[in-house]
């Protein structure tokens, strides 16, 4: 059951009213031989008086205590505001009770008994203290029952998605089209260069055992990324010779950096497939890898023009999404976008 | 007897890998191959081919595309690395496709299956401009393709700009006109009974006098048509009625 904020504003006000309320109807009627007048003024004045504090208390607590890096400070922060309120409470209730006195009407023996508990002034501090105190704990109990069910909630959609993710990446991994030309085309280079056949078995082969291996681990160097990139890029020069242009521009200090794995290859795939296979004259793609204070810049530009295939599933870019935001948060971002002619795929993500 | 084929593909070294295949095979005389759509369709309209391998997956058009594009479709082996979606689209005439790397076996298998199709041919003699029976159009219909002969039509009807096909129990949308249509029919059967239609005699079930002149046809699957009446002269007089 995940709250929204308006139905749990809406939760908030009734509660708040039903409590008050109550408190006050009770508190009366214990008491007998009570004016009309005075009861009804009496529980007014109390629900009012309750919920304007409270409520005041509220606004400050929704605004400056977070459940999620709970400190001293909060701590500090919830019983100073708590005592505000206990004030603003008892001042109010006392001052009202003060002005019925005055101008009420006539007020009888009992109610003159009642209302001269409001002149020990330690009645009306633990009195304030300990209602505003119940409200703070309940309130504060109400609150962290719900941030826990939503943490569960969130757990368990994160689980999901982080299965999804790895599901997707088990079956983007070596896209069978991809595997099926390189044979054929090896197979036809065997006719003309041996040697060079043989290199892109072995080639094909690492990819293979790449994707076979490495799709259970969560991050890895972009040393190794790249051992991958290469390979992709020089069995997809074989299918498109001289259409593709390849530029490298990595800076070495990125090498030993951790990534997720197949985040570089699959930019690169989804730049050959949309960019240079579509493209009958071909098209450049530039993989640039840059490092500055504390963020991984992954940045792939193809010629082409961005627009999405009528029969794409996006999965290759979903993919990548999902498991930035999974890994790192809001702290990575994923941008596509169109400039002059080119499509620059652009990853940012956070080093420790 | 020599087949004349055509390769349209991207990529030069599966262009050379099929061109090793068809070695083997004298009987195929390779005629000439293409690395894209527009090249390919150059390349056939000139030499008009009776066989085409073609590769599905090519920048900026596909291999549909090009078939789309042609009047008379050549008997067409398809190549690809991996296209179950594109292959599983047919709907008629299921052609005959062969995946990458390419099973000798399976080539040689493909080229018994042409020689059988192109002895069919022989017998109808091919005249002027316009297409014979056995010619094969391509028809896409949203997802789905057919490949059709064109003896095997029923008829033709106009929607729009475009016109629908009738053969067994489909009724795809070709986007070409129905006068364009007519132009490349062969005459001998097939006949213009109104504006909207153009039937193969072939497929009549009954004929039947109609009011004012006019004629009622009954199609092999039911389907009526009415015969204008001035093209009613000219179909009695055709059918010695």
């Amino acid at each position: 059951m995940n709250i929204s904020e308006k139905s749990r504003n809406r939760l908030f006000w009734v509660l708040q009213f039903a409590g008050w309320g109550f408190l006050n109807l009770i508190s009366v009627f214990f008491l007998k031989k009570l004016s009309v007048a005075f009861v009804v003024f009496s529980i007014i004045t109390g629900i009012s008086v309750g919920i304007l504090s409270t409520s005041l208390l509220r606004v400050y607590l929704k605004r400056k205590v977070f459940f999620e890096n709970f400190g001293l400070s909060d701590l500090f922060k919830i019983v100073l505001s708590s005592l505000i309120a206990a004030f603003l409470y008892g001042s109010l209730s006392v001052g009202l009770g003060v002005l019925y006195e005055k101008y009420g009407p006539g007020i009888t023996e009992m109610e003159k008994e009642f209302l001269k508990a409001y002149d020990n002034i330690w009645i009306v501090v633990f009195n304030s203290l300990f209602i505003i105190f119940s409200w703070v704990v309940t309130y504060l109990v109400i609150k962290l029952l719900m941030k826990i069910n939503k943490d569960r909630i969130e757990r368990l959609k994160l689980n999901t998605n982080l299965k999804q993710a790895q599901l997707n990446t088990l079956k983007g991994q070596i896209n069978p089209h991809f595997m099926f030309n390189s044979l054929n085309n090896i197979r036809g280079l065997m006719l003309e260069d041996v040697e060079k056949s043989r290199e892109m078995l072995t080639k094909l082969s690492e990819m293979l055992r790449y994707s076979l291996t490495k799709n259970n681990v969560n991050a890895i160097s972009v040393e190794e990324e790249l051992e991958m990139v290469d390979n992709y890029i020089a069995l997809s020069k074989i299918q498109f010779e001289d259409r593709l242009e390849y530029i490298e521009e990595v800076g070495k200090d990125t090498l030993p950096l951790l990534i997720p794995p197949m985040i570089v290859q699959l930019l690169i795939e989804n730049a050959t497939k949309h960019g240079i296979s579509a493209l009958k004259a071909g098209g450049r793609i530039i993989l640039h890898i840059k490092k500055s204070k504390e963020v991984l810049t992954i940045l792939v530009t193809n010629t082409g023009k961005l627009q999405i295939a009528k029969n794409s599933t996006q999965l290759g870019l979903k993919n990548i999404r999902q498991r930035l935001h999974l890994l790192y948060g809001d702290k990575a971002t994923f941008q596509l976008s169109e400039q002059l002619g080119n499509v620059v795929a652009e990853i940012k993500i956070p080093m420790p | 007897m020599k087949i004349r084929a055509v390769i349209v593909e991207d990529s030069r070294l599966a262009r050379n890998e099929l061109k090793e295949l068809i070695k083997n095979h004298k009987e195929i005389d390779l005629i000439g191959e293409a690395e894209n759509v527009d090249k390919g369709l150059g390349l056939i309209q000139k030499e008009l081919p009776e066989l085409l391998f073609l590769d599905i997956n090519m920048p900026e058009k596909d291999g549909f595309e090009l078939l789309e594009m042609l009047d008379e479709v050549p008997i067409t082996i398809f190549t690809t690395a991996f296209d179950e979606y594109a292959i599983k689209s047919f709907e008629y005439n299921a052609l005959d496709y062969l995946l990458k790397p390419i099973n000798e076996k399976r080539f040689a298998l493909a080229i018994d299956k042409v020689k059988v199709q192109l002895e069919d041919h022989v017998d109808d003699s091919k005249t002027d401009e316009r297409l014979s029976a056995s010619s094969q159009i391509f028809i896409k219909d949203g997802e789905k393709c057919w490949l059709v002969k064109i003896g095997e039509i029923s008829h033709f009807e106009i929607v729009g700009n475009h016109t629908r096909v009738f053969f067994d129990a489909h009724r795809p949308m070709l986007y070409k006109s129905l006068n364009q249509i007519e132009e490349k029919l062969p005459e001998a059967y097939f006949f213009r009974t109104n504006r909207q239609q153009i039937v193969n005699t072939n497929f009549i079930k009954k004929v039947v006098p109609w009011f004012n002149g006019k004629l009622k046809l009954t199609m092999e699957n039911g389907d009526e048509i009415e015969v204008s009446r001035r093209q009613s002269y000219l179909f009695k007089d055709r059918m010695s009625l």
